[in-house]
């Protein structure tokens, strides 16, 4: 899923037509700002600091991105079509900075981590920097009246390739591709398949493939694959964009997600992100100004950066790889992985439904039988005989999981018999599906399952917030021998899962837990826990501390009413008052400390100016 | 390449002068330039501006102006005299009286056979220069008030002279005034002084005064074409360049502002005259201009010259400074005792220097000092004298120096017991030489004390006998001062001057070994190597050369790589005024103008002729370094010594930008943006 986050402005005063790009520079959350003839400016794109600024002079006019290159610690830009110039973060100006001057026309320089810069000529012809010669250019593939619509390089595995797309005078759109291998340039080019009028272009690279997304202004968004290995092209309609204008710009965020700007939604333009796999808007926000041309989008250090009219403004945003659970809502989060199991598994669209084999629907008619029978022995085997069915291969997943559904229904419905064995087998195997958690959980207690309670606990991710608040319950009013017994019944590995953020309560929204949490003795749990962590090592408590410090925040600032008029609740608040207020006491001693220690950091990380005085003896290297 | 541990010597407080005036002789093509303690350097063009020789000053004289004629330098005081310099003496040849008070400027005819000179009592003094001669020839009419500025006209027939409230014209054929031009004033109760004056194209006169007004006259009417108020403050100089069409203009608001003489209008024969360009180099007041070959030369209090080359396009640098580190040496060290002999105008110091056994690998550290320098010795001149020249001996144990009028030779006793108490006792040596030196310099054994005499006779003083005595003398090979000597480990002399001679004797066999080719530039530093039989030397325009003594000819590495020098190397400005080597690193040749110290290995390759030697990694590309055998360092500024000890021991005696901006007085108040 994605997230856009809220608007910021980043600067203002801005010319569309001075800003060439906005680049990385080359420090955490560092953005770099290239304006054509007035200046060259770094900001701290979280904090929207300027960093620092250097002047354009007047003489000269910014032809290219200025681009960070960590391996000579310089920025680097092109000016005046023939020279390069590159200056450290400490040169005051760019008037000074080093200078190499060509005899011919340059386009840009583009920068590859670990690499020098590489400089690309407007002939088309690419090289490295100090590698160049500055009379004459290296033989090119392009023609003077050639116009170069988009130029990026990669890291294509130890090779480095860089992309160039180029229309040529009679439309025909045309990939450069110049491959580093081996010490040496290689050039290929190939026409594109798909000759059309793009409104917009972008490149975004994964593995050895390298996708051209062309955006048309009728909204439809194609893709050509170019695989480096194999010099095939794949065409590809992703998917039709609503609302696209003629101010509308496009930029990759990944394989799989693009940011769109100046997109027309609710009748106000806006900047949102598509997933092109399902064609889905994911997120969108409306722009600060509305109805302003000269739009340009950046995305640079999780951050989309939008100049509309004069200002530069940056939204954060949010974007993982997208799944079909995660579209359809029913997890919390993407992030944790779900077991490998027979259970249900993400679907695929593309895959078609077949029938079913015979032999598993004979089966599954059988256990149904057996159930209603009430013979346990019987049923059991018969699971058993499914399950190692389903272990096999070729059976279809889908069909599967229904079944698999129905025999969890059974197990939990079957009024005769309690299939301990049969429902922690499929426990096990996380073969319980999602919607049949609640029931299961609501059996379990029925029967008083603590060991499986926590078993399931352990070993089924992402769980309902219901189940995990009906869970939560069941064990504060659990005996404490009844409970050590069930976790000693577990072994030691899921033991483990309980100290650390896997535990279920954790990666759980707290404001789920509101209906639930007016829980006294949960409230009572938790003061124990904060008396604990007091005195040993909050590092190494049963929950992370902050954490439990956020529940009962959240307890006592949505049940305070409750809690005043209860009178069980007046012992637990004052009891915890005292243990907050000798933590509190704590924690400014901390803060004390943790000053002085800055201070004397600070002191001792800052290089003195050695003082030479009169006369000293030093040592001199002269390299 | 080069890992030395160095004795960063800052306690050398040199105190260059303020600049009072500077004249260009087009004969000699040289510039004088008189600073506040009455010295006067000269300093040649054709070098590259390499500082040839200083006459020394003293601290009762004063020089207010100088002036060039034919190749003859004069200077006028405050001690109402005009005096005439010979150059190979470096000292005062002959003066004139002007019976009229203190001289305030002087200036010579274009013919060359007078001197007119500007005197306190208010009238124009001329003195007849020709046949060799100086003598005072009549006075002009007195007028109220000093003279201080005046000029001569192209015909040599009128000067005007610039004073208080007033400017005038004279006759120089009559001595009577022609015309009187009359000044404002900007306060009624304050005068309006005339500092300077010069005649351009048509005979426009132009001033500048106390009020910052430069101001242009029609000398034929008397009338005033145009007033440019040009500067916040006094305009204390002016020049006109060679067209006679260009005036520069300076003073106590240091910018010196450009003043073009051009066409009012497009195809239009009358001209006029604007402001055209101003360039703010100078810190403190200018005091002196002149224009050299299309190159604008100035100097004031912050006793830097400033070269500006007005012929540039606009938007190239056309600008230079140099600044007021002596070329000669100044500081001299006893290699075997660590002694540093620093030499002040009027008095020496002698330093022992500190002393550590920690050494490190890590570039820039300081270590830590096991004992700090101690001073040694102070020792005054007699009467203030100033000195032209010193030398310690290697072991300590000698001590020279000498004025305009003798050399003074000293024992120099140090205590053994050093580690507990450093004890000096000095005595005089009762020793007389016959002419005064210009240089001296102490063999390395200490057996000879050599000296260059003003009249370039080279005299050997044995220092073995119980009392010193002179044991030969070499004759003068040309009339040239000279500037430069060294001696060998194998007593050989090597003397340069500034006629660009340099000649080789042999100490112990009393004979002339040769004399080197004489190259086109002058020798800015010499050594003999870590071999004694080779004579390192570094000319003007940047080339090192090395001459083999026994086969009289340049070594190998010499003929192979003369013409190999990069072009970033020959186009420095800076000249090497420092070579060291040690027979620890016989390859390795320390060279160090005042800013730069260059480690020029002769093993390595020299790089190709447009090669980068400043910057070995940059544009290298494989983030190697370009091996190559100029290995260079600018970690100092301004460096008046650099010489290697034993081992990897260096000194570096350094006076910083700082130290000497430091020392100069107030500049003229200037509001500034922000401020």
């Amino acid at each position: 899923m994605a997230a856009i986050g809220e608007s910021t402005t980043l600067c203002m005063h801005v010319d569309e037509k001075e800003l060439i790009s906005v680049t990385d520079g080359g420090s955490e959350n560092e953005i770099v700002l290239t304006m054509r003839s007035t200046n060259v400016s770094s900001y701290n794109v979280s904090s929207q600091k300027p960093i620092k600024s250097w002047s354009v002079p007047r003489m000269l006019k910014l032809q290219s991105p200025t681009i960070w290159n960590s391996k000579s610690d310089a920025y680097i830009t092109v000016s005046n079509q023939q020279e390069v110039r590159n200056w450290s973060k400490t040169d005051q100006n760019i008037e000074k900075a080093h200078k190499k001057r060509f005899k011919f026309s340059l386009h840009k320089v583009l920068n590859v981590d670990g690499y020098e810069p590489i400089v690309v000529c407007q002939n088309g012809a690419v090289g490295f920097l100090s590698d160049l010669d500055t009379s004459s250019p290296p033989e090119g593939h392009l023609h003077g009246d050639d116009e170069i619509l988009l130029c990026e390089a990669y890291r294509i595995s130890e090779d480095i390739c860089m992309a160039c797309l180029v229309k040529r005078k009679n439309s025909e759109t045309l990939l450069l591709l110049s491959t580093y291998k081996s010490d040496q340039w290689t050039y290929n080019t190939s026409r594109l398949d798909e000759d059309r009028n793009g409104l917009v272009y972008d490149f975004v690279c994964q593995g050895p493939v390298i996708r051209t997304l062309i955006l048309d202004p009728d909204g439809r968004l194609c893709s050509i694959d170019y695989d480096t290995e194999t010099n095939g092209q794949t065409y590809r309609y992703l998917c039709t964009l609503p609302g696209v204008t003629a101010n509308t710009k496009m930029v990759a965020l990944n394989w799989s997600h693009i940011a769109i700007g100046g997109l027309m939604k609710d009748k106000q333009e806006c900047v949102g992100i598509f997933n092109v796999k399902f064609g889905t808007l994911q997120d969108w926000k409306p722009l600060p100004e509305q109805g302003k041309s000269g739009l340009k989008l950046f995305a640079l250090h999780k951050h989309l950066i939008v100049l509309s009219g004069r200002c530069v403004y940056c939204f954060s945003y949010d974007c993982t790889t997208s799944s079909i659970d995660s579209i359809l809502g029913n997890l919390s989060s993407t992030e944790v992985k779900t077991p490998s199991s027979s259970g249900p598994v993400s679907w695929s669209r593309t895959s078609s439904i077949k029938h079913t084999d015979t032999d598993v629907h004979e089966l599954f008619t059988q256990l149904v039988t057996q159930a209603s029978n009430r013979k346990k022995k019987l049923f059991t085997d018969l699971v058993d005989k499914y399950l190692s069915f389903a272990d096999k291969e070729g059976h279809n997943t889908v069909s599967m999981s229904t079944y698999t559904g129905q025999i969890v229904d059974l197990c939990l419905s079957t009024e005769g018999f309690w299939p301990r064995d049969v429902v922690r087998n499929l426990i096990n195997r996380g073969a319980i599906p999602h919607s049949k958690l609640q029931r299961l959980f609501d059996c379990l207690m029925s029967h008083s399952e603590t060991e499986m309670i926590l078993r399931t606990l352990t070993v089924m991710k992402e769980l309902p917030e219901v189940c995990i608040c009906k869970c939560l319950e069941f064990i504060l009013s659990c005996e404490d021998s009844q409970l050590e017994n069930a976790i000693n019944s577990l072994n030691l590995t899921e033991k483990t899962a309980h100290t650390t953020d896997d535990c279920p309560l954790c990666w759980t929204k707290t404001y789920f837990l509101y209906p639930y949490l007016i829980n006294i003795e949960l409230l009572k749990y938790l003061n124990y826990i904060l008396n604990e962590g007091k005195q040993s090592n909050p590092a190494a408590a049963t929950l992370p501390y902050v954490k439990v410090v956020d529940w009962i925040c959240h307890i006592v600032d949505s049940h305070v009413t409750q809690l005043i008029i209860s009178p069980d609740a007046r012992q637990i608040l004052l009891d915890l008052h005292d243990v907050v207020q000798s933590q509190l006491q704590l924690y400014e001693e901390l803060v004390i400390l943790d000053t002085l220690l800055a201070q004397l950091k600070e002191k001792s990380t800052i290089p003195r100016s050695k003082k030479v005085g009169q006369y000293c003896i030093e040592v001199l290297h002269i390299l | 390449m080069g890992e030395f541990r160095v004795h960063h010597v800052r306690f050398f407080n040199y105190q260059p002068k303020t600049i009072n005036c500077i004249h260009y002789g087009k004969e000699a093509n040289k510039i004088a330039i008189a600073r506040s303690d009455a010295s006067i350097e000269i300093w040649s063009v054709k070098n590259n501006w390499y500082q040839e020789s200083v006459i020394p000053g003293g601290e009762e004289r004063s020089v207010e102006a100088v002036c060039w004629q034919e190749g003859r330098l004069f200077s006028a005081g405050l001690d109402g005299d005009v005096e005439e310099y010979d150059l190979q003496k470096l000292q005062s040849k002959t003066s004139a009286s002007s019976n009229a008070g203190p001289l305030w400027c002087v200036a010579s005819d274009s013919a060359g056979k007078y001197l007119a000179a500007g005197a306190e009592d208010g009238c124009v003094v001329l003195f007849d220069t020709d046949y060799n001669s100086l003598q005072y020839y009549k006075s002009f009419d007195r007028q109220e008030g000093r003279i201080l500025s005046l000029a001569w006209n192209s015909t040599d027939d009128i000067i005007v002279t610039g004073g208080t409230d007033n400017i005038r014209l004279w006759s120089v054929n009559s001595g009577h005034a022609l015309q009187r031009l009359t000044l404002g004033r900007t306060d009624k109760n304050k005068e309006t002084i005339v500092w300077c004056v010069a005649f351009a194209k048509d005979m426009t006169i132009v001033s500048g005064d106390s009020r910052g007004k430069t101001i242009f006259w029609n000398g034929r009417q008397g009338t005033q074409i145009k007033s440019i108020q040009s500067h916040k403050a006094d305009v204390l100089c002016l020049t006109v360049d060679e067209t006679e069409e260009t005036v520069f203009s300076s003073g106590v608001d240091p910018v010196v502002a450009q003043f073009d003489y051009i066409p009012a209008h497009k195809d239009s024969d009358m001209k006029i005259w604007v402001r055209s360009a101003v360039k703010s180099q100078h810190t403190h007041d200018v005091r002196g201009m002149t224009v050299v070959n299309g190159t604008l030369v100035s100097g004031g209090v912050d006793t830097n010259i400033i070269l500006n080359n007005i012929e540039t396009k606009k938007g190239a640098r056309n600008w230079r400074k140099l600044n007021s580190i002596p070329h000669h040496k100044v500081v001299h060290v006893a290699k075997q005792r660590k002694l540093v002999l620093l030499q002040y105008s009027n008095y020496l110091e002698l330093w022992k220097l500190g002393h550590t056994r920690a050494s490190s690998d890590k570039n820039g550290e300081i270590l830590p000092l096991e004992s700090n320098p101690l001073k040694l010795l102070q020792l005054k001149t007699k009467d203030d004298e100033h000195i032209v020249c010193s030398g310690i001996s290697s072991d300590g144990e000698w001590l020279c120096y000498a004025d305009q009028f003798s050399l003074r030779l000293y024992k120099v006793t140090l205590n053994k017991d050093e580690l507990l108490s450093d004890q000096i006792s000095i005595k005089r040596v009762p020793f007389k030489l016959v002419i005064p030196p210009h240089r001296v310099e102490f063999s390395p054994d200490a057996e000879y004390l050599v000296s260059a005499s003003n009249t370039s006779t080279i005299q050997v003083v044995s220092l073995q006998e119980d009392q010193p005595a002179v044991v030969h003398s070499f004759q003068a090979i040309s009339g040239n001062p000279v500037h430069l000597m060294s001696v060998s480990t194998d007593k050989v002399l090597a003397v340069a001057d500034v006629g660009h001679n340099i000649t080789l004797y042999n100490l112990q066999e009393k004979k002339m070994i040769c004399s080197l080719p004489k190259y086109s530039y002058v020798a800015t530093a010499m050594i003999f190597g870590a071999d004694p039989n080779n004579l390192v030397i570094a000319y003007a325009d940047q080339k090192i050369l090395e001459f083999s003594i026994p086969d009289e000819e340049y070594t190998e590495w010499c003929k192979t790589n003369c013409n190999k020098f990069p072009s970033k190397w020959l186009k420095r400005y800076n000249k090497i005024s420092h070579i060291s080597m040690s027979p620890a690193h016989p390859d390795k040749i320390l060279l160090g103008d005042d800013q730069t110290i260059c480690v020029l290995n002769k093993s390595e390759p020299f790089p190709s002729f447009d090669a980068d030697i400043y910057n070995r990694t940059k544009w290298a590309g494989d983030g190697k370094a370009n091996q190559n055998a100029f290995h260079i360092c600018s970690k100092y500024k301004y460096m008046l010594h650099m010489e290697l000890l034993e081992d990897d021991w260096l000194v570096i005696v350094e006076q910083t930008p700082i130290a000497l901006s430091e020392t100069l007085p107030m500049t003229l108040a200037q509001k500034k943006f922000g401020t």
